[in-house]
């Protein structure tokens, strides 16, 4: 009852055998056709490898670039954490329908959000 | 223990054992993205985009492939993407790949080296199917993980396997029988 094609793991031994038989015949077509000159292209276009020094440098300035991010990201969701707290403090004690309001619209706009992302990686899986 | 092991133990605490990873992956990496792209300049701005990426995230780096497989798949990933987002502007960017090529033509006449014709046939390939036959036939890399790399389905990477074979094979038996025709 089960569709054997679309399930690896119920497919026969030979099965799989002639499609790694399949694999090798192609790669050797392609190393045949392509390889040689690959290999030559990589002989003919050496890069000029930059110094030691050249990378620790850049390691060293990712590595600081990547702390202030982090620091300026913090600060940030600190910033507007405390701004939403002390909204929502103030509606709680001032107007509670457009606080619950508020949440309401929240929940829908995250809703939408997820939704939306969904929706676009389904997409992108299925036309790719 | 071999050198690469011991820098990669010092991997997270020792950013020089970083640096020097990444200088003895350049070479590899540099000409892995000149085949794909077949464009100097576009490979060397993937190559240095690729370092940055890999310290960004060198805490993600788990330690099951090698760390040029790792490299690789951050570069195929970054040329995906790249590719993607200029989707839009194709006209332009075959005008660019025709002229990167004639660079490349170029630098091999004036080294006085043979430019062969299978180079010109895999350049012609679309680079949706240039990248997986290259990871797969080239490097050797499986499907599960071209497919991942580049964000699409395994029955995808199996067709444009198919479909770049394919269309190598047919090139190549044109410019030989034109070749032959022409004698």
């Amino acid at each position: 009852m089960t569709n054997k094609v679309n399930r690896p793991f119920n497919r026969d031994r030979s099965e799989l055998e002639v499609e790694r038989e399949h694999e090798h015949e192609h790669e050797a077509q392609f190393r045949e056709m392509v390889g040689g000159p690959l290999e030559a292209m990589d002989d003919l276009f050496e890069p000029e490898v930059p110094q030691a020094a050249w990378f620790a440098e850049l390691v060293i300035v990712q590595k600081k670039e990547i702390r202030r991010k982090m620091l300026r990201d913090l600060l940030l969701f600190w910033i507007v954490g405390c701004l939403a707290l002390g909204l929502m403090t103030l509606l709680i004690t001032q107007n509670v329908i457009v606080f619950l309001l508020l949440q309401l619209f929240a929940m829908a706009g995250a809703g939408v959000f997820i939704g939306r992302n969904e929706v676009r990686r389904v997409k992108r899986e299925w036309t790719h | 223990v071999n050198e690469e092991d011991q820098l990669l133990l010092r991997l997270r605490k020792d950013p020089q054992a970083l640096a020097e990873l990444l200088r003895q992956n350049y070479m590899f990496l540099y000409k892995y993205m000149l085949k794909v792209t077949m464009n100097r300049t576009l490979a060397e701005d993937l190559v240095q985009d690729t370092m940055v990426r890999a310290i960004e995230k060198i805490a993600a780096y788990q330690g099951t492939a090698k760390f040029s497989t790792w490299l690789i798949a951050i570069a195929t990933r970054l040329y995906a993407d790249s590719l993607r987002k200029r989707k839009r502007e194709r006209h332009w960017q075959e005008q660019e790949r025709a002229q990167a090529l004639r660079s490349l033509r170029y630098e091999a006449g004036s080294r006085q080296a043979d430019w062969p014709e299978a180079l010109d046939a895999l350049a012609g390939l679309d680079p949706g199917n240039r990248v997986p036959i290259l990871l797969k036939y080239y490097y050797g890399y499986s499907q599960d993980e071209i497919a991942d790399w580049l964000d699409i389905p395994a029955g995808t990477v199996k067709s444009r396997l198919h479909n770049g074979l394919k269309q190598l094979r047919k090139e190549l038996k044109d410019n030989d029988e034109q070749s032959k025709s022409s004698i």
